[in-house]
């Protein structure tokens, strides 16, 4: 039995394909449409999954649509209405939506894949959260926390999964709906920090580092933790059902003071340590409000998955929703409660809702060796690189150059090279000399990750103790936020030096899932992917998960006596991860990237010499 | 024929002079609004290249088109950082739905022809918009634009001889193309008066129906 999920109408749209309980293929659209977080028809990612797979259209019984339109349309008709008559911009523009096509998604799916509408199943999209929790955990049972913006109506959902003769069965235990939502304050004040919500979260999570919680009794006082371990939002606080306007509220303003102006920027810095000290005292109050809901988030979670545990009495703990991309609050997940084992999958916002409402539909029947499989994040496209390479040496680097990015000024190479490998050990060596001499290094391999971290196939990489590359990194390549860290790249055998313990075992470590403390000797040597706090994103990579960047990685380690490499996504501010090496070849081009990396072909940039 | 050029370029000019002095100076949003929409015109361009590119297996066809790529790229985000530059009027276009302008059996010089046909106009709008905009920024800007399409033609012409069209292909494609768009601009219209008429109407209904339906929300709502 083959089964298509599929996402899409409100951001990241996607597809994923499960056959008998193993996932085959998955793809987030954004990667293919170039424009992030992309909520249209996933098109392009379907027949890009289908491709992968090695199938067609025919060969499709089912399919799984992650939430179900009618109930999602109560909660958007109600929150229109219960502002009226103060609503109705928002009423209109939700309607013309929804009436449009967002509540015919079934009938668009039927339309667009030519499928008969009987053969499509829409899910509460916090089951398919759920299920997406589950799928690849290798859990024979395990309770399921999904804590997420908004979904039909819940907001934060537990669950209890467990196999059950060969089928999954997930059973709620407790939801808390709409308007009363931990995720809509964080975004809210996401918001209110100047940053955009829905993208922004993470800029928020790396701000809390600057500041002390100082708001934090405030924040308690609006949301309420329960004895049972959910929350209540007073709502004179926030806008969440007057969608369109600002997410907090003239109270919640008057009391906190005014949001940050939309023409000022942050000033802190990972790399350059003055520079916070230096921080005006009005920016400060910023930081300090993030560090505030950043740790009443925390305890939120933390609250209601002892709750949960309470409850359930399982060991092992699943956790989804975009709440789940939050890796300082799920530190403490294992630190301040009783389970032992924590797994998020790899995309747990609503781009991996696609896999959960695949995996739910297609497991309720009998699928044998279904409850230990796993998967590995690499489940997106794999490219031919043959043309693009072809043509390299048909380019004019200086007429290409004028079109650098502006703000880089222009650059100074003055033509390409390239050069194949005939083996893996010769291409890691070489791009191992490279990062070791200060290059930045575009790394595109192998098929692209789902989910939204770079994990050493569609990547970014430099040498990890050279803040002045990091530096250059972020305002010429990248043009990212200075105050925001990078994550670290370790083998397995590496990562006892670097981490405080040994994670190899928990995916949450291997994923970039989790913040983790670097060891007080260790952290010169990896200095550009530490944050203030002394906390980094650790990728630990092991041989069989990734053999082409485990060797990379090895390989820098002769060299530097250490394995571990900066990585982060490749792509521009404001873009997607590159989906093709087309678009790998746009970047290199026009930003400030000494090396290009496609599959085993190096493509560097030459410069004049003095 | 020169003479009918000059009428139709003294045209655009008096549009573009109106839409900017009485569009543009009613609401700051309308001008940011128009760059973000030139910045999303631009970036779909890149889009239908970059996909119509897969069918160019010639390595000196497929680089003419990559660098045109990364042309139409810089220009998408030359606009998209003009309409970002005050962030309090920023307009987001959402994401289009992306779809191929020509079938997998077409052959690809169709589409950079296409391409070609809307830059050109594109050009042509430019042109005429720097020459009234009171903006000091786009106008900068949609000059660098301008150069950078001068000279387009003459390659494009000589891109698509080289990908196989004839001269009769191409110039029949040619005429295709401009009618094709003038028609897709005509829906563009229509469809933005519908939906003025859909919003009177959905407003007529949440008035009629709003007391009603907002005890029923406020009851559902408090009751979480």
């Amino acid at each position: 039995m083959i089964t298509l999920g599929v996402a899409f109408g409100y951001h990241d749209s996607s597809a994923a394909i499960v056959k008998d309980g193993q996932l085959l293929a998955a793809s987030l659209e954004d990667r293919f449409t170039r424009q992030k977080h992309d909520d249209n028809f996933p098109t392009h990612a379907i027949k890009a999954c289908l491709k992968q797979a090695g199938l067609t259209l025919a060969d499709i019984d089912e399919i799984a649509f992650h939430e179900d339109p009618q109930l999602k349309f109560t909660r958007i008709l109600c929150a229109g209405f219960e502002a009226f008559p103060h609503s109705r911009g928002e009423f209109v523009s939700a309607m013309k939506s929804w009436l449009g096509h967002k509540l015919w998604a079934v009938n668009k799916i039927s339309k667009k894949l030519d499928i008969h509408p009987s053969h499509i199943q829409t899910l509460d999209h916090h089951l398919s959260h759920a299920a997406n929790a589950f799928c690849g955990s290798r859990f024979n049972s395990a309770a399921i926390m999904v804590v997420d913006a908004v979904g039909d109506w819940a907001c934060t959902a537990t669950y209890r999964a467990q196999w059950t003769e060969g089928r999954l069965k997930i059973e709620k235990l407790h939801e808390v709906k709409f308007p009363h939502s931990l995720g809509l304050v964080y975004s809210a004040i996401t918001e209110y920090l100047g940053f955009t919500p829905n993208d922004g979260e993470c800029s928020t999570m790396a701000l809390a580092a600057f500041g002390e919680p100082r708001f934090l009794a405030d924040l308690e006082e609006i949301v309420a933790l329960k004895e049972d371990g959910s929350y209540f939002v007073d709502q004179s606080y926030f806008n969440f059902t007057k969608f369109y306007q600002r997410g907090c509220s003239e109270k919640f303003i008057e009391r906190f003071g005014p949001p940050l102006e939309k023409s000022q920027s942050y000033p802190f810095s990972c790399f350059d340590l003055e520079k916070n000290e230096k921080a005006p005292e009005h920016l400060k109050r910023f930081a300090d409000m993030a560090a505030s809901v950043q740790k009443l988030f925390e305890r939120h979670i933390i609250s209601t998955a002892q709750a949960l545990q309470a409850q359930t009495g399982e060991i092992n703990l699943c956790f989804a929703g975009g709440g789940a991309l939050n890796c300082v609050a799920n530190s403490y997940l294992l630190k301040e409660t009783a389970f032992q084992d924590l797994y998020i999958p790899i995309d747990p916002g609503d781009g991996g809702s696609s896999i959960g409402a695949a995996y739910y539909l297609n497991t309720q029947r009998p699928v044998g060796k279904a409850a230990d499989s796993s998967y590995l994040p690499y489940l997106g496209n794999e490219e031919d690189v043959s043309l693009d390479v072809s043509m390299i040496e048909h380019l004019s680097a200086g007429y290409l150059k004028r079109y650098s990015k502006e703000s880089f000024g222009k650059l100074s190479y003055k033509g390409f090279s390239t050069e194949t490998c005939e083996s893996d050990e010769k291409l890691v060596e070489l791009v191992a000399r490279e990062l070791a001499e200060r290059k930045i290094v575009g790394w595109f391999q192998g098929r692209g990750e789902m989910g939204p971290r770079a994990l050493g196939n569609r990547s970014i990489l430099i040498r990890p103790d050279d803040q002045e590359v990091a530096l250059r990194l972020s305002t010429r390549v990248k043009e990212r936020a200075e105050f925001r860290p990078y994550a670290l790249a370790m083998t397995g055998e590496e990562s006892l030096e670097v981490l405080d313990g040994d994670y190899r075992h928990l995916s949450p470590y291997r994923r970039m899932q989790i913040a983790s403390t670097v060891r007080e000797e260790v952290r010169p040597q990896v200095s550009s992917c530490i944050h203030v706090d002394g906390t980094t994103r650790p990728q630990i990579c092991l041989e069989d998960e990734n053999p082409r960047f485990h060797a990379l990685l090895n390989a820098y380690k002769k060299i530097s006596g250490k394995a571990c490499l900066l990585n982060t996504s490749f792509n521009a501010k404001g873009y997607p991860m590159v989906g093709t090496p087309l678009l790998a070849l746009v970047m290199f081009v026009r930003s400030d990237m000494d090396l290009l990396v496609l599959d085993r072909t190096i493509i560097r940039k030459t410069y004049e010499t003095a | 024929m020169i003479r009918m050029k000059a009428i139709y370029s003294t045209f655009l000019d008096f549009r573009n002079w109106f839409f900017m002095r009485f569009l543009w100076g009613m609401s700051e949003k309308n001008y940011y609004r128009t760059v973000e929409l030139f910045a999303a015109t631009e970036a779909d361009t890149v889009w239908q290249l970059v996909y119509g590119i897969d069918k160019i297996h010639d390595p000196n066809f497929r680089a003419q088109v990559f660098t045109q790529i990364v042309e139409e790229d810089f220009h998408a985000e030359t606009f998209y950082k003009i309409s970002r530059a005050r962030p309090e009027a920023i307009y987001r276009v959402p994401p289009q739905e992306k779809e191929f302008l020509y079938s997998d059996d077409d052959p690809v010089w169709k589409l950079l022809a296409y391409c070609y046909v809307g830059e050109e106009e594109a050009a042509r709008q430019f042109e005429s918009i720097a020459r009234v905009t009171p903006v000091p920024e786009l106008k900068k800007a949609l000059d660098k634009i301008v150069e950078d399409e001068a000279g387009h033609v003459v390659k494009a012409y000589r891109l698509l001889k080289g990908l196989g069209a004839t001269d009769g292909q191409i110039r029949w494609e040619l005429i295709k193309i401009r009618f094709k768009r003038r028609i897709q601009t005509m829906q563009r219209s229509l469809k933005k008066l519908f939906e003025y008429l859909i919003d009177g109407m959905l407003s007529v209904i949440y008035f009629f129906f709003g007391p009603l339906l907002s005890l029923y929300a406020r009851k559902k709502m408090e009751g979480r």
